[in-house]
């Protein structure tokens, strides 16, 4: 009954009713845009500001298809002592050891009964370079330091969805490609959240500085950058963990301001004399970039700060007077039930199932509206309707209110703000 | 017994210099199937002593007694009184104007908590009772005031109550209307139902057993 008669209140004027979901849509479709985009700036600039706290340093090894090169490589140890090498450079908790290697994969399929590999963007990372960038999985999981281990027989690896590509892939999906030049199955194990990015310093020419910038992964694979301890028994395989370990040699190296270039370079000559190793270069990147972004973010900030804040009293007045006006208008026909036996709590029960009705219809259809318009960019956040649900209850207060300590026969006389 | 029961009823309206003595000690005796016409001129309190009597107003100070029970005491005695004992029939009709007729004298079943089907032929046989069963599915904006009267009528006799309340009940209506409605509420008084309404047409209160006379919030002739 309390249903029913709340949805022949609302559709009794028809018009009043229509025109207070329009603007409850529209407000609710635009206060959330302002919402996210909010919430997204202030997330950007928590990061910046995580990540300009730190030093980075981009390790690169100095051979550039020259003698030192040619004679390391044809060592019959080569490849244990980069392990080795690698291993301990990784394993410290002075720094971070970011492994980031952009590399394309190239996925196999069949055109015109033609097999053919076609190429993808894609990123092999550490596990602990997703970590570092709070990147997240908004499907299925992330790969773990476990599924980074492989052997040589291994025919399957895990890989991620950027949030861009979620449809081309179902999580569980198995499917063929190559990976560093080797035929493997890809299986997927997840999907990353919308906007997941991770730092890499820019290629520059001799003697510019380095700097980071962001990249998306919102359009590419994302791949663990394995690691293989098996010795290789042919050439094949010893190629591939020759280009596997080399990446992982070419890391960011994230340290605290305590740890600076000379202590890193320490380390690198100390492992580099232990393991008969090549050199390497030590590059300080600057975070001038980041800084620049930081500012124009902190900026941004405070501008739509101050519009969301002007929106927001805006709409929640205006709901709230809308609202208001349209349980003030009910007063008199609350009245009339009351002098035919309804109680004023079943009468309070009309009131917020209405008022729940209305809620609970905008913001769907502004929830569509949201992913209609914005295709996925811009998400419903539930602040908005923690506000939205904020101004329905303040409307429903007063009234109310009045409604319990009013007697009937003041309740017929209708208005209740006179 | 006296089925009704005041005693030196006062009510306020309003607060500091803008408060409205309505009612002065009011006291009165109603009995069971009394035909009681209330008189007074405008703003004497007669309509103020309606809505009390039926509890649609609270009273200021004063006792409420109904076969010997108080509902001073409490909104909720005099809201479940209200509710199983009255009829109330108001001077604009007080009907819902996007209901059926049907759907309004329906109103007061549902509350009640009776069954769709019982409500139907409740509400179909009062419909007959005040000769509207022919208009059930129109809605009050399509009728005339008199057929208005008759919907608020039926309304308030719907649940068989045992008291019915008339505030001016033939006020706005022509003459063969107002005889029409004053015939139902005297065949309704012939059930033996309490029958108490307020008019200021002399006419009409000479017809009933007994008239309280209203001025200044008080009873001066009863």
């Amino acid at each position: 009954m309390i249903i029913g008669e709340a949805l022949k209140n609302l559709t009794k004027i028809k018009i009043f009713t229509a025109a207070i979901i329009f603007q409850l849509i529209l407000t609710s479709v635009a206060c959330n845009l302002v919402v996210d985009k909010v919430s997204s700036m202030a997330a950007d600039y928590n990061d910046f500001e995580q990540v300009t706290q730190r030093n980075y340093y981009w390790i690169v090894e100095n051979l550039f298809d020259n003698e030192l090169e040619h004679r390391f490589w044809n060592s019959e140890s080569s490849l244990d002592r980069i392990k080795g090498y690698y291993r301990e450079m990784r394993d410290t908790d002075e720094y971070k050891y970011l492994e980031i290697a952009p590399q394309d994969i190239t996925i196999k399929t069949v055109r015109d009964g033609k097999e053919e590999f076609v190429p993808f963007s894609n990123y092999s990372v550490s596990p602990e370079c997703l970590k570092e960038f709070k990147i997240s999985a908004s499907e299925g999981r992330l790969f773990t330091e476990d599924e980074t281990d492989i052997g040589l027989s291994d025919t399957t690896i895990p890989i991620l969805l950027g949030y861009g590509i979620r449809d081309k892939y179902k999580v569980g999906d198995v499917f063929e490609g190559k990976y560093f030049l080797r035929s493997i199955s890809f299986k997927v194990i997840g999907v990353l959240e919308k906007n997941s990015r991770l730092i890499k310093t820019n290629i520059v020419e001799q003697g510019e500085d380095p700097s980071f910038y962001y990249i998306y992964l919102d359009n590419m694979f994302v791949t663990p950058l394995v690691n293989c301890e098996e010795s290789p028994s042919n050439r094949e395989d010893r190629l591939f963990e020759k280009i596997i370990y080399m990446m992982k040699l070419n890391a960011t190296i994230a340290a605290p301001p305590s740890y600076g270039a000379g202590d890193i370079k320490n380390r690198i000559d100390t492992l580099a004399a232990k393991y008969d190793m090549y050199e390497f270069e030590i590059i300080q990147v600057s975070n001038q970039n980041l800084n620049l972004l930081k500012l124009v973010s902190k900026e941004s900030i405070d501008i739509m700060a101050i519009l969301a804040a002007i929106l927001f009293a805006f709409s929640f007045i205006s709901l709230w007077a809308i609202l208001s006006v349209k349980i003030n208008r009910s007063m008199g026909d609350y009245a009339i039930h009351l002098i035919v036996g309804a109680k004023k709590t079943q009468i309070v029960m009309f009131i917020i199932t209405e008022m729940m009705i209305l809620f609970l219809f905008t913001q769907g259809i502004a929830f569509i509206i949201t992913k209609i318009l914005f295709s996925g960019h811009i998400s419903y956040t539930l602040t908005w309707s923690g506000i939205c649900l904020a101004a329905f209850a303040l409307a429903m207060f007063y009234p109310v209110k009045r409604l319990m300590g009013q007697s009937i026969d003041t309740l017929l006389q209708g208005d209740l703000y006179e | 017994m006296n089925n009704i029961m005041l005693r030196n009823i006062n009510k306020f309206y309003g607060s500091g210099s803008n408060q409205v003595h309505a009612l002065k000690n009011v006291s009165l005796d109603v009995k069971n199937g009394e035909l009681l016409a209330v008189m007074g001129r405008s703003g004497s309190g007669k309509s103020t002593l309606l809505k009390v009597l039926g509890g649609l107003a609270g009273i200021s100070s004063g006792e409420y007694y109904y076969d010997g029970k108080p509902l001073h005491y409490s909104e909720k005695y005099m809201s479940r009184f209200r509710n199983r004992n009255i009829g109330f029939i108001v001077q604009n009709y007080a009907l819902l104007y996007d209901r059926t007729v049907f759907d309004n004298v329906e109103l007061p079943l549902k509350y009640s908590g009776i069954s769709r089907r019982k409500r139907e032929e409740m509400t179909l046989d009062v419909l007959e009772q005040v000769g509207l069963d022919d208009l059930e599915q129109k809605f009050p904006y399509e009728l005339s005031g008199g057929e208005c009267q008759r919907v608020a009528i039926a309304r308030a006799i719907v649940n068989n109550p045992g008291i019915i309340l008339a505030d001016e009940p033939t006020g706005a209506l022509d003459e063969e209307t107002e005889k029409t409605i004053m015939e139902i509420l005297f065949s309704l008084n012939g059930e033996g139902k309490t029958i108490i309404v307020v008019t200021h047409d002399s006419q009409i209160a000479e017809r009933f057993n007994r008239i309280v006379y209203l001025k200044n919030g008080e009873i001066i002739k009863n």
